[in-house]
């Protein structure tokens, strides 16, 4: 034990960046709780039931995102060094089981982290306060511990089994859709019918379902959220029951960890096994970006046959890609952002009233392109560094680049589409076809662009570590969304009293334009760049 | 042939490189034998092309960032790094296709070589590291370079593909290329090196060349371990 926090701590003290950057985050979640209080903008009336109804689904989120962290603990997050100094050395299984959590942990801290330093947005809509806010970060905290520990139980006891795993997560995928399923008959059963249901506020709603009895029967989640709402209702009749349920739960973890038989090294050494050849060919300067641990691709009939020169990089990337999926071009990452995006259009659109779909148009479409300054950030090009052949092979580099980012296309354009369709979806009315075609391809512009900067960041900055890496490229990439829409804006209102006269020829140009000027700043980039990309 | 002339190269204050001279004849083999950190790899990847340096590296007379001579060079590098998702097959064909080399029957001549052919529908996460360092020799000779350069290429082979690999050096020699290779295991070289250049703290500490008939008062074994370690 103590030789491995001994590691630990050697490992915290050099990395001062991180520990600097993880001390801000942790004070600026704690400072944005505090002041709560102290913003005086409320868009809808603070109300008891509303913000219990809520907070009720925020931690049924919780529950959700922490069963599925449990699962990485045992066969993911190991260090190569671990295979020697934990797994071969007199530790027991539990206990190496216990050194994969960081990893997991990790990630539930970031989770709540966010919540925490967006909890602005949860006062100004519906007037949350520093003690809602604080009760959500304890209850998430009893939560996430214990559904933690559960599915980490699971994944350490059964690493090579996919049955118990699948069953497991078919239960979570059940739990909530009986929950969803229910709240939906009954919000029919209390307005009437679905069109009365769809009517109502998304505030409405929310709150209804999450004071559902539904909701505080859910598993872990809507027991532990029984606390707060007994103690803000003033009923406590049920809290020695929900304290009991809780505390059987940590004596059934108590219980499995303690007579459990952990079989997890073989998974978790083929795993770390692939992370210690990345590591050893980042010493050798050919640093790959890519895991591939969930990859899986089978050799079919299919043949690669295209490309010449420098387009021989963009076949074959779409070959790779189509051999490990047909569906290649769906980004799971972007679709989960794509959710949080749907929810910040609801959100402005019940609170915008029914003439002003043009703003509910530009936040969502500001919206989409802010989480795709996270989503393409190098993508596969990234990876052709940590090999030879793009820097080997006898064409100019600025061809080789453009070929390698274009083969991200369809996975942009079907994230385009995606982006339009949702938005659509809120403001179907003034959302035309014209316009809708200028996002597409607006959309697919500033994914290039974005694409192309993560690219040079990756480049410039890797030597200064991960985070300063994400946070540079992150605001270049903002400042770049920034900078193109004024040339947009001015052309647009130019142009618009000419060739416009409709809302959605005035929203089709200036969508075009936009386009036009984040295409024009790719070919900028790529062109001004391309020296940075001649060497490893 | 080639030529490095002046060849300084920092990471940071850390000098891996310190102003390296040598070249290499069309139709000899040159090994950069050193100890493991003496700057052999990083050398090999200046003349590839991949690091930026000081000084001036030549292949054919053309510096080494150019496309001509990228071209002429074959480079092998010491850690396969193949497409997880290309066959065996898939990755020779997309190197012909980058290359643009015309003739297609290289392909199965250097499958063949190295004994490939029942391997070329296996996907490079599914192969050893010594197939996969053999499938990077491929690669490396698809275009039929003028200059080759090989780092630690014994790594990871069984002793058949190193007597095929030894074979190939000196097949490589015989039809008039050049041939760099880095190594630290002495007795693998010492029946087809033509020059060696003995490194220590990413200088060249002493040059030896194999001169057919001549017998020098100390074996390459000798020279490396008294530059080395100090003594003979």
């Amino acid at each position: 034990m103590r030789a491995y926090l001994y590691r630990l701590l050697i490992t915290v003290k050099r990395r001062p960046i991180a520990d600097i950057l993880a001390v801000v985050g942790i004070f600026s979640a704690i400072i944005t709780v505090a002041k709560l209080d102290s913003i005086t903008i409320n868009l809808i009336p603070r109300e008891q039931e509303t913000i219990l109804g809520i907070m009720s689904l925020m931690l049924l989120l919780c529950f959700d995102y922490a069963f599925v962290t449990g699962f990485r603990s045992g066969v993911l997050g190991y260090h190569p060094a671990d295979m020697t100094f934990q797994f071969a050395a007199p530790f027991t299984r539990v206990f190496n089981l216990f050194v994969s959590f960081p990893y997991g942990v990790g990630s539930l801290v970031v989770f709540v982290w966010l919540l925490c330093v967006n909890s602005p947005i949860l006062k100004w809509w519906i007037g949350f306060t520093t003690a809602d806010m604080t009760a959500f970060v304890i209850e998430a905290f009893f939560i996430m511990s214990v559904t933690f520990m559960l599915t980490s139980f699971i994944s350490g006891r059964f690493a090579d089994k996919i049955m118990p795993k699948v069953i497991a997560v078919v239960a979570l995928l059940l739990a909530n859709a009986v929950f969803i399923v229910a709240a939906i008959v009954k919000l029919i059963g209390r307005f009437g019918s679905f069109e009365a249901v769809r009517e109502q506020s998304l505030v409405v709603t929310l709150s209804y379902a999450g004071n559902l009895l539904w909701s505080d029967a859910f598993p872990v989640a809507g027991w532990v959220g029984l606390i707060y709402k007994g103690i803000l209702r003033g009923t406590y009749t049920g809290f020695p029951v929900v304290i009991a349920l809780y505390a059987a739960l940590w004596v059934l973890v108590v219980i499995l960890y303690r007579r459990g038989k952990f079989d997890f090294y073989e998974t978790a050494v083929l795993n770390t096994g692939r992370i210690l050849e990345i590591v050893e060919a980042s010493k050798a300067g050919v640093e790959a970006v890519n895991t591939g641990i969930s990859r899986t691709a089978v050799v079919g009939k299919e043949i690669y046959k295209r490309g010449w020169g420098s387009s021989a990089f963009f076949h074959m990337h779409l070959f790779e890609n189509l051999r490990t999926s047909k569906l290649f071009f769906i980004n799971k990452v972007a679709l989960i952002y794509r959710v949080f995006a749907l929810i910040v259009l609801l959100i402005t659109d019940s609170l915008m009233p029914e003439d002003l779909d043009v703003l509910v148009i530009i936040v969502g479409m500001t919206t989409m392109m802010v989480l795709n300054a996270i989503v393409f950030g190098g993508g596969k090009t990234v990876m052709e560094f940590g090999r030879p052949y793009f820097f080997m092979v006898p064409e100019k580099t600025i061809s080789k680049l453009a070929m390698c980012i274009l083969a991200d296309l369809p996975e942009m354009v079907f994230d385009a589409v995606v982006c339009t369709l949702l938005i659509k979806l809120v403001a179907w009315n003034d959302f035309t076809l014209l316009p809708m075609l200028a996002l597409v391809i607006m959309m697919t512009a500033f994914d290039l662009l974005s694409q192309t900067v993560g690219i040079v960041c990756v480049k410039v900055l890797r030597q200064f570590g991960k985070f300063p890496m994400m946070f540079a490229r992150y605001v270049l990439i903002l400042a770049l969304l920034i900078i193109g829409m004024v040339p947009a804006d001015l052309v647009t209102n130019g142009l618009t009293p000419y060739i416009a006269d409709s809302l959605s020829q005035v929203l089709a140009v200036m969508i075009g334009m936009l386009a036009i000027t984040y295409l024009i700043m790719w070919g900028i980039i790529i062109a001004a760049t391309r020296r940075l990309f001649t060497e490893s | 042939m080639l030529t490095v002339n002046g060849v300084t190269k920092k990471y940071k204050k850390f000098v891996a490189n310190d102003n390296l001279s040598f070249t290499i004849n069309d139709g000899e083999v040159g090994i950069l034998l050193g100890p493991n950190g003496a700057g052999k790899s990083t050398i090999i990847k200046s003349i590839a092309g991949l690091l930026k340096y000081t000084g001036t590296i030549e292949i054919d007379g053309f510096d080494t960032h150019s496309l001509e001579a990228k071209r002429k060079l074959g480079y092998i590098p010491e850690i396969p790094a193949l497409y997880d998702t290309l066959t065996v097959d898939e990755h020779l064909e997309f190197i012909r296709r980058a290359y643009k080399v015309e003739d297609v029957s290289v392909k199965d001549r250097l499958l063949d070589r190295f004994e490939l052919t029942d391997k070329k529908k296996k996907m490079g996460k599914e192969l050893s590291k010594g197939m996969q360092q053999k499938v990077s020799i491929c690669c490396a000779l698809m275009h039929d370079p003028s200059v080759v350069i090989f780092d630690e290429p014994m790594v990871g082979l069984d002793p058949h593909a190193i007597k095929e690999l030894k074979n190939v050096f000196q097949e490589l020699r015989d039809a008039g290329k050049t041939v760099l290779i880095s190594t630290h295991m002495i007795d693998t070289i010492e029946d087809y090196w033509d020059v060696v250049h003995i490194m220590m703290n990413g200088k060249i500490a002493a040059t030896k060349h194999n001169v057919p008939g001549t017998s020098d008062d100390k074996s390459l074994e000798e020279l490396f371990f008294e530059i080395t370690e100090g003594k003979a």
